[in-house]
């Protein structure tokens, strides 16, 4: 594990029991489902997988499982297949070096401010 | 046609495994752990081995394991979403089939391993000196499929292809 | 042994039944792609499941094998051109086409028993190999490159990189890395426009189809120590092995085991 487990657990406590860790290619993923989106994003709820790792050149990267409709316009230049799924990423770099947490509220602070 | 996948390494563990001998035991069983790899396929995650103590000294049977046997095997595909084939050699070759005795302890080992976790798929591999075979139980179905088609993944391939393949598309 | 083998019979026994029998994968019908369903189709395999989206265009002509100038005209799917050099050769032979990106459509994958990969770019080859790797299946992938340097000749290079379970990844290689994926994404995934040339990807096809051979058959007796990565140097005319091959190594640790198998999401 490269991070702490307690902000694996701060992740369920938020986001429910379904949240888990995935590794492929060397790459540690967290997977959120049914991560609420910020006001004025459509869908309002989707799946969301988090790496807290340096991934196709950003510090981190946020995916999700449909491109969002987003209040703020964002740059949706990432379609990757992880884990046999199809998932979305727009471009927001250095969210680094913070918990868990901070990190995915950080991507979801960039779909909209 | 299901297939069986593993890779050689697995595969030399099993068999290195259970061809050690048991100090009472006539045969020896492990477990192999598996998860479905698409509709089609089931890829092989890793081996246990049942240590000798967890075997019980009955001389009317090739191999008995206490509960501690059974619930090793329980306990990692719980936490790892696996499923379970209970594995054993017969001697010869060709593909080998159940004994009677085998096939006695099939439905209440099978009970376990759904009890494990019933949404994955559940069984038995048995092997023979060149080849082996699976009898699979999946998730929600009385019937058990048996599967012949298997690859050992390795340097070369080992394999028994014989059944072929389904149909074309387009798509 | 069928009469049709009786010149590849020294492949051994089982040649007819794993003919017969084995299921390829082929992700990309270009000009790599094109020479592999080639030399499959002559050696006589039968199951086929192959990937392209594309239409054939006059750029394609130097270099994809099967394909005419009236293809071009008639604006054929590079699919047509395998599938109709495949029966060709082999009238009976069962081909799963799947006409789009593999990523939206992999399942047909899954039971393969080799896959070959004639992708371009990094981040292509990435995800056919975990998709591979999850599904314990070997990926041979080729490629070729032609850059140009400051007053100098252009530099032609390739590679051949067979994937198999248990042994090193493309990661584990360096072939595929962070830096290099990265480039890759900051030009948003375009390949450009890449030079190739048919003789370069007949070599490295003829590679490949040669460590596949081996695999199955073990005709050599050593497949044990068969090479997994092999370099191109297209302006001296070799390939050999990668110096990687000989790096310690002891277990990927990109694709464990316990990570294999369908996503349960």
């Amino acid at each position: 594990m490269i991070y702490p487990e307690e902000q694996l657990e701060e992740l369920k406590a938020q986001f429910g029991p379904g949240v888990r860790e995935f590794e492929e290619g060397g790459h540690v993923y967290l997977y959120i489902p049914g991560l609420k989106m910020p006001p004025g994003c459509t869908p309002e709820i989707t799946d969301a997988l988090l790496c807290p790792q340096t991934h196709s050149g950003y510090t981190s990267r946020l995916f999700f499982k449909e491109r969002i409709q987003t209040t703020k316009q964002v740059n949706w230049n990432g379609q990757f297949l992880i884990l046999g799924v199809q998932w979305y990423a727009f471009s927001y770099n250095n969210i680094k070096d913070m918990p868990l947490m901070n990190m995915i509220m950080s991507h979801l602070r960039g779909m909209v401010a | 046609m299901m297939q069986l996948r593993m890779t050689d390494a697995v595969h030399k563990e099993m068999r290195s495994d259970l061809r050690r001998s048991h100090p009472f035991a006539y045969e020896r069983v492990g477990y192999i752990f598996i998860k479905p790899a698409g509709g089609a396929v089931l890829v092989a995650t890793g081996y246990e081995p049942v240590p000798d103590e967890f075997y019980i000294e009955d001389m009317t049977v090739g191999a008995r394991i206490d509960h501690r046997g059974i619930a090793l095997a329980m306990k990692r595909a719980g936490k790892n979403r696996e499923g379970i084939l209970h594995a054993h050699i017969h001697a010869g070759r060709g593909f080998p089939r159940f004994s009677r005795d085998d096939l006695a302890d099939h439905p209440n080992l099978l009970r376990s391993f759904r009890n494990a976790d019933s949404k994955m798929p559940h069984g038995f591999l048995l092997l023979s000196n060149d080849k082996m075979m699976a009898r699979v139980w999946f998730p929600g179905k009385e019937a058990y499929l048996d599967i012949f088609r298997y690859t050992i993944v390795g340097l070369p391939l080992q394999y028994d292809w014989i059944g072929g393949h389904s149909s074309e598309c387009t798509k | 042994m069928s009469v049709q083998n009786n010149r590849q019979s020294f492949l051994g026994e089982s040649l007819d039944d794993v003919l017969e029998n084995c299921l390829i994968g082929i992700v990309g019908l270009g000009g790599g792609g094109s020479q592999i369903v080639q030399q499959l189709a002559h050696i006589g395999f039968k199951h086929y499941v192959l990937y392209d989206y594309d239409e054939i265009e006059d750029t394609n002509l130097n270099r994809l094998v099967g394909a005419t100038k009236l293809d071009v005209e008639l604006r054929l799917s590079k699919m047509i051109i395998a599938v109709r050099l495949i029966r060709g050769l082999v009238p009976d032979a069962v081909i799963t086409k799947v006409n789009r990106r593999w990523q939206e459509e992999p399942d047909y994958l899954k039971p393969c028993d080799i896959i070959f990969g004639c992708l371009d770019g990094y981040q292509n080859r990435a995800e056919l190999e975990a998709y591979t790797r999850r599904s314990l299946i070997p990926y041979i992938d080729i490629g070729m490159d032609v850059k140009k340097v400051d007053n100098e000749p252009p530099r032609m290079s390739g590679q051949v990189i067979a994937s198999i379970p248990g042994f090193p990844c493309m990661k584990c290689y360096g072939f595929l890395n962070e830096s290099v994926l990265a480039e890759e994404a900051m030009r948003y995934g375009a390949a450009g426009f890449r030079p190739q040339v048919i003789w370069s990807n007949g070599v490295l096809a003829s590679t490949a189809v040669g460590i596949a051979m081996n695999l199955l058959m073990n005709w050599t007796e050593k497949c044990d120590v068969q090479t997994l990565y092999y370099e191109y140097d297209g302006n001296k005319g070799t390939i050999k092995p990668h110096l990687k091959c000989e790096m310690p190594w002891k277990s990927c640790e990109h694709y464990k085991l316990e990570n294999i198998g369908d996503v349960r999401l």
